[in-house]
């Protein structure tokens, strides 16, 4: 009961923020007679629906991926700490999309590329974050493992950045670590949409298996889980929807680390029943992050990640501390 | 129809060149509670582990009744077999009634829900392990003994035919531990089955319907306690000099460590 | 030749030469520092005054005298780039390094900083500046005559104006508190940046450029051809989908990234550009 109120409640919030997404702007609009006239050619309903749709689309996928990834990624490992930016998922998409778009690949026929690259970066981190914590490690190896592959993968963008032909592209290297919304379209969003939802897709069902992980791999198994399988799916799942994520937005932290963790309570702490409303979190939460970054008053744009860090970081330490007192 | 549960062919198993288990079968039939003694180190749990599934003999197979454990679907092998792992984890706060539901998990189809049947068996079990009034605790600030209830618990929520159990009183108070033996012993009744490590030899002869004593991975003595537990085997086993007696319960008194053996 | 005569012609070369040294104060190892000081340098002093200029210059991009530029070799703006040339000037703009400048100067280096040139006035100014710098004042005079004469010769200014957004990647604009907002004006254009409320630099985002609905853009690229997010926003579909199809003015962006005398063809070329497009619309 208290589970269905939360997912309602949530389902209103996100429904409530996707509308204000659209109604907040640079520009006074009202949405309704937009929305209205969507036939004709007005200012209004091209700025709704090819500016503003196209960025609540997105900021709603990305953020329910964030949640629903960092909830996933939580429950495998047994641990409060682990989400798609901690442990480098993240990055290593993003050094992959970056070599994509900036070297070689100009033509329009080659941008499908761009969600692969981030998928195969994605997995290429994980793995690798995997490699050097070794499988049972402890939260600390893991997070050492991911601030590792983390500053490895910031370093090889700003490299690649530098070198790129464009003379723009160093600039563009807070857009792909802070993470940014801003004038993407309708053909962004479309890009995206298919891998996103592969990788969620992927994650049907495994809601009672990481329920299950509660009692330790092995008890699991005999529960009838395959735990080796459960990680691989998981892994690719991530990899798909974080990997396309992170190629259209860059780099958005902290979602996949909050959202699980706020909501686990509300639960009952089952890590199945948590992936759905993570996912509903995590696109309330990037809604109102990128409203926040249009309504606050700056010069340049402000990047969404920017905002996330900022509610983020003194979270994570936090959860850094009352982890340290548990083990006391 | 045989009355055999599980049976094995001669399993070996070794681990980093260390042999654990070395050329030894085991039978179970229905309605028995076999023990598995031996000292630590004799290679129980890891014969637990075989039986269950969960590692892969070298050489060797599990039968399910007439076919291979492998070849059962892990949903089926589910149900049929239960293993409570020894100290096994807790790793978030669930309340204990929802740690308990979680055994229902074989038994549920895939998006069902728990059924007005499956919180019965839940609240059954809770009352059985004496857990009822402990049902709304986080599982995890519990102490040691209720914490291997609570799994104990957990493992006959889901209805196995088998229940494997490793060390199940190693933490428990002595009325927890009667407790739980008899729980097993009931368990263990009609087309049930239990395979339980245990080291207390004295509560393993009264409960118990056979034996297997393990030494370095080979099966010393099988039968029943009587025959297993002698003072000559235990000595030879345990390097144990013992006094055993059956009156009014069996009962058993270490009495002094033998010379080296 | 008897050796008195040998002697004789010897002495009279160094006193010669020591006179002119002296009637000609003059530096003769002048090292500029910045992209558009390269470019006032090589427009003003003799070819022989000049020691280095920056690698920047040796670019089509953002070198307008690039052909000239090209006879000279370049420095990167670092002293131990600059110290091998000995130079007895050194010219730098307001963007250059004060590490550096303090550096050369503690070296016993006469160094000079040009303010940016961001309207005609300070152009005009920098270009005095440097000519007088380079001892030739009367050069400087002459292209600012030439300048200020042709900017008086630009077509006359209607009062319907249309409107023309200086749109670089990622949107970036200039206001009317610029050299190209100032042309823009001269030109008789309206400039989108100011109904924006940008005045000097600015981003003018997707929905605005949706609501001014521009007549004319003006593209300077640097690199053509390279790709990144910030040059992918003008394909953005809502631009199409608006009916946005502004005439596009290309500029090189060599003459757009410092000022100079070709500031001035920048303006005629607007007002060239608005003069054709009100000859379009009328018929």
């Amino acid at each position: 009961m208290k589970e269905n109120r939360l997912v309602i409640a949530l389902s209103i919030l996100v429904a409530v923020l996707f509308i204000m997404s659209l109604w907040v702007g640079r520009n006074p609009l009202a949405i309704w007679q937009a929305a209205q006239a969507l036939d004709s050619e007005s200012v209004g309903s091209i700025i709704l629906m090819e500016i503003r749709l196209p960025r609540a689309l997105i900021a709603l996928f990305a953020g329910a991926t964030l949640g629903l990834c960092g909830a996933a990624m939580q429950g495998l490992l047994r641990n409060p700490l682990a989400s798609p930016d901690l442990i480098g998922s993240s990055s290593g998409a993003a050094l992959c999309a970056v070599i994509v778009l900036y070297f070689g690949f100009t033509t329009s026929a080659s941008l499908p590329l761009l969600p692969v690259a981030g998928m195969v970066g994605a997995l290429l981190a994980t793995l690798l974050v995997f490699i050097l914590a070794g499988r049972d490690s402890s939260i600390s190896t893991l997070i050492l493992a991911g601030v590792a592959i983390n500053t490895l993968a910031t370093a090889g963008m700003a490299l690649l950045l530098n070198l790129a032909p464009s003379p723009y592209a160093m600039r563009e290297l807070v857009l792909w670590t802070m993470g940014d919304l801003t004038d993407r379209s309708m053909d962004d969003f479309y890009l995206m949409l298919p891998f996103t939802v592969l990788g969620w897709a992927l994650l049907i069902g495994v809601g009672r298996q990481l329920s299950a992980l509660t009692l330790g791999e092995s008890t699991a198994q005999t529960l009838g889980i395959n735990p080796q399988r459960l990680r691989w799916r998981i892994f690719l799942a991530v990899a798909l929807a974080v990997g396309a994520t992170v190629s259209t937005t860059g780099v958005i932290g902290f979602i996949g680390l909050i959202i699980p963790h706020l909501l686990r309570p509300w639960v009952g702490y089952d890590a199945g029943r948590l992936l759905g409303v993570s996912a509903l979190g995590g696109a309330a939460l990037l809604l109102a992050a990128d409203i926040g970054v249009r309504l606050i008053p700056t010069e340049m744009p402000l990047k969404v990640g920017v905002l996330t860090a900022i509610v983020g970081a003194p979270f994570f330490l936090h959860l850094i501390l009352s982890a340290r007192k548990q083990h006391l | 129809m045989s009355s055999t549960l599980l049976k094995t062919t001669v399993l070996s198993f070794s681990q980093t060149k260390r042999m654990i288990l070395d050329a030894i079968s085991i039978e179970l039939y229905k309605g028995e509670l076999i023990g598995l003694i031996g000292p630590n180190g004799a290679g129980k749990s890891t014969l637990l582990k075989i039986l269950a599934h969960l590692l892969k003999p070298d050489s060797g197979q599990v039968f399910w009744k007439n076919k291979e454990l492998s070849t059962l679907k892990a949903n089926e092998r589910a149900k049929a077999l239960a293993w409570l792992e020894q100290n096994g984890a807790i790793h978030w706060p669930l309340t204990v009634e929802r740690l308990v539901a979680l055994g229902r998990l074989p038994h549920l189809a895939a998006w069902q829900k728990l059924t007005e049947a499956d919180q019965q068996v839940v609240d059954q079990v809770l009352i059985e392990t004496d857990l009822a009034a402990l049902r709304g605790r986080d599982a995890t600030t519990l102490s040691g003994g209720e914490r291997s209830r609570v799994l104990l618990a957990r493992a006959l929520a889901s209805e196995p035919q088998v229940l494997l159990a490793d060390e199940p009183i190693a933490a428990l108070d002595l009325g927890h531990q009667l407790q739980t033996m008899q729980l097993l012993r009931e368990f263990a009744q009609g087309e049930r089955a239990s395979v339980v490590v245990l080291h207390d030899l004295a509560l393993a002869a009264r409960y118990c319907d056979r034996l297997y004593l393990m030494q370095h991975g080979k099966i010393v003595a099988t039968g029943k306690p009587e025959q297993v537990l002698t003072p000559e085997l235990l000595a030879q086993v345990y390097g144990v000099e013992c006094v055993l007696g059956a009156t009014p319960y069996p009962w058993l008194v270490p009495v002094r460590r033998l010379g080296a053996i | 030749m008897p050796a008195l005569a040998k002697y004789l012609i010897v002495i009279l070369f160094i006193t010669l030469s020591h006179a002119l040294k002296a009637d000609t104060i003059n530096p003769q190892r002048i090292v500029s520092l910045n992209v558009c000081t390269d470019q006032w340098l090589l427009l003003l002093a003799d070819p022989e005054q000049i020691a280095s200029i920056t690698h920047l210059s040796h670019e089509e991009g953002a070198s307008y005298l690039l052909a000239k530029a090209l006879k000279y070799p370049t420095n990167k703006g670092r002293a131990e780039d600059i110290l091998p040339f000995k130079p007895d000037l050194v010219i730098s703009s307001a963007y250059t390094s004060p590490n550096t400048l303090n550096l050369l100067r503690q070296l016993q280096i006469r160094v000079e900083t040009l303010p940016i040139a961001d309207d005609w006035e300070s152009t005009l100014k920098g270009i005095q500046q440097m000519a007088q710098l380079v001892g030739h004042p009367e050069r400087g005079q002459a292209v600012i005559d030439e300048m200020q004469q042709r900017l008086k010769q630009l077509p006359a200014i209607s009062d319907d104006k249309p409107i023309i957004a200086s749109y670089e990647p990622n949107g970036y604009t200039v206001g009317n508190q610029s050299l190209l907002g100032q042309a823009i004006q001269q030109a008789g254009w309206q400039n989108a940046a100011e109904l924006a409320g940008i005045r000097q630099y600015g981003q003018l985002d997707l929905e605005t450029m949706i609501r001014l609905h521009p007549a004319a853009i003006i593209e300077s690229p640097y690199r053509r051809n390279t790709w990144s997010r910030a040059e992918a926003l003008p394909q953005h579909p809502a631009l199409r989908k608006a009916g946005i199809n502004p005439q596009v003015i290309q500029l090189p962006s060599a003459m757009t990234i410092c000022a100079g005398p070709w500031s001035v063809t920048v303006a005629e070329r607007l007002a060239q550009a608005r003069l054709e497009l009100s000859t379009k619309a009328a018929h």
